[in-house]
């Protein structure tokens, strides 16, 4: 498993991007066209990650030419101890889509791993892992979930696409997780009682007689 | 003699019928009513195995009444969301608890209530409380029970839930001069604050309630958003992009629920109306309605606790305090364990 941040940032991105798409057709009155809303979340998304310092860039050569499928993605990379190339795209009903026709794709989701990927011996060996973020939503265009897929090798049918692993990224308000029993309590301070004190009478009439 | 209101309240602080009552003392049901309508005393026998199932000494239901607690504000809450015995079992302890209070409270002196009433709009309100609290305009409230109980609210915790909003409240005792806040069983740590800074808000504007009880609630809602979240600050903080992610910070800071966050937002116009339906569909879709994450402490009251402490020791003479007020000791702690325990 590689260790790269949480992308967060992300699923920021993809929350406001979600809510914007969804408000555009609201503004509209028209139903949501579900090939224009991932490009409109692509877009949304895009816009905020920018803003957020991330280098998010269209899919070159392909952003054009399928504008109206829904799987045109946005890549990130991360370098940590290796490169980590990422790319965002729309679950196809919550699984890892085909790449389709594109060579470029089928490369991206086509990668070997070594057998012991995190033994020191085989860092120079590995160039780059190539990894995407999946995202679902539901026909209202509300964010259901993120996962983090490491694809192995796709072509034009879903029945060809295979993936190392694919793990549902946790929302960060819920991670690290706390125990559904633990309620936390808010500390009482000696300093923070009231200043009140026994009346005298009530005093006086405690003490017993010696 | 007995008392026949305390035999109602030992009753109804167990949650039992009459009827159930009756089984356990094995006497026929109506025998109960009437010893709870004064017609008829308990022979030593039956008075014996009252105050055995029941768990009170004898001597309870031989002292006279205590103060009167009034409804207030539990009157508005929807009889759907709990029975009349779960109804009457709560206020059976805040009963007993605003007693022990008031006990205890007449031996100090306690502090005064500087809590307004005020008949304006609820926004307005909320402002001129925080002002009478030495609040900050546009700060986030740290502890809210303990702010309250320095402004002289008496706020009691029971052990048992209440329907709806985990909180009521009532101004009682002569002249109707005691603000007092009932909060239930623990609920989350956002959820309890809202709930108090509602009831806060009822003492406030409604200590003579007028209007349709939604109405009521409505202002009481508006009045506790505008005390816990005020605008100004609010405009500064809620920026877009606003997602659940960049409200979990806000959560944490202003010590309410994302909802009331995402409320707030859409009453100051500060998200759209697809926004505002946007976000609440997402809050559905995680199941965070009912159970949201990212856990804000629970404040518990302090103000009984402390004056058992000066009163009756530290730790706590539990068994000197119970006789005082024919209590059994087992029971005094469990009311005193809802309160916090000072450092």
């Amino acid at each position: 498993m590689p260790e790269i941040p949480a992308p967060t940032h992300v699923l920021q991105a993809l929350e406001w991007a979600t809510q914007q798409t969804r408000a555009y057709f609201e503004a509209e009155g028209v139903p949501i066209d579900r090939h224009l809303a991932p490009s409109l979340v692509r877009y949304q998304a895009k816009r905020q990650l920018a803003r957020l310092g991330h280098d998010a860039q269209e899919e070159e050569g392909e952003a054009y030419a399928f504008q109206t499928l829904p799987n045109n993605g946005l890549s990130l990379s991360y370098r940590g101890d290796h490169l980590y190339v990422l790319r965002i795209l729309k679950a196809l009903e919550g699984q890892l889509p085909a790449p389709g026709a594109s060579r470029a794709r089928q490369a991206f989701w086509q990668q070997q791993l070594l057998f012991d990927y995190d033994a020191p011996s085989a860092a120079e060996l590995r160039p780059s892992l190539n990894l995407l973020v999946l995202w679902e939503a539901d026909a209202a265009y509300t964010l259901r979930r993120l996962s983090l897929v490491c694809p192995k090798i796709g072509a034009l049918t879903r029945e060809s696409v295979a993936a190392y692993w694919m793990i549902e990224i946790p929302h960060p308000n819920v991670w690290p997780p706390t125990s559904a029993a633990a309620m936390p309590e808010a500390p009482v301070e000696g300093r923070d009682d009231l200043e009140i004190r026994v009346r005298r009478d009530v005093e006086a009439s405690r003490e017993v007689p010696v | 003699m007995i008392n026949p209101a305390r035999l109602q309240q030992a009753r109804e602080l167990r949650g039992w019928t009459q009827t159930a009552l009756a089984q356990q003392v094995e006497v026929h049901p109506s025998a109960i009513a009437q010893l709870e309508t004064g017609r008829i005393q308990p022979s030593p026998p039956v008075l014996d195995a009252i105050s055995r199932v029941t768990g009170f000494p004898p001597t309870f239901f031989t002292r006279p009444s205590g103060p009167p607690l009034p409804l207030g504000s539990l009157r508005f809450r929807a009889r759907a969301a709990m029975t009349a015995r779960q109804r009457r079992q709560a206020w059976g302890y805040a009963q007993t608890l605003y007693e022990l209070m008031a006990s205890m409270a007449a031996q100090t002196d306690y502090p005064a209530p500087r809590l307004p009433r005020l008949d304006r709009d609820p926004v307005a309100a909320a402002a001129v409380t925080r002002q009478a609290l030495g609040l900050p305009p546009d700060r986030p409230i740290g502890p809210l029970i303990r702010t309250l109980e320095r402004g002289g609210v008496w706020v009691l915790a029971i052990p048992v839930p209440l329907p709806q909003r985990d909180a009521c409240s009532v101004w009682a005792g002569g002249d109707s001069a005691t603000p007092v806040i009932v909060v239930a069983a623990a609920a989350a740590g956002d959820r309890r604050r809202f709930s108090v800074a509602h009831e806060l808000a009822h003492l406030v504007l409604h200590h003579i309630p007028e209007g349709a009880p939604h109405v009521l609630e409505q202002q009481a809602d508006a009045f506790a958003e505008a005390f816990l979240l005020p605008a100004g600050a609010m405009r500064e903080a809620l920026v877009p992009p606003i997602t659940l992610t960049t409200l979990a910070d806000l959560k944490v800071h202003w010590g309410v629920s994302l909802q009331a966050l995402i409320r707030r937002a859409h009453t100051l116009d500060l998200i759209t109306p697809s926004q505002y339906r946007s976000l609440s569909a997402q809050l559905g879709a995680r199941g965070w309605r009912t159970r949201e994450p990212i856990a804000v402490p629970v404040e518990r009251p302090r103000a009984l606790r402390q004056l058992a402490e000066l009163l009756y020791g530290r730790p706590i003479e539990t068994q000197r305090l119970a006789d005082e007020l024919s209590l059994d000791p087992s029971f005094v702690q469990e009311l005193l364990e809802a309160h916090a325990v000072g450092t």
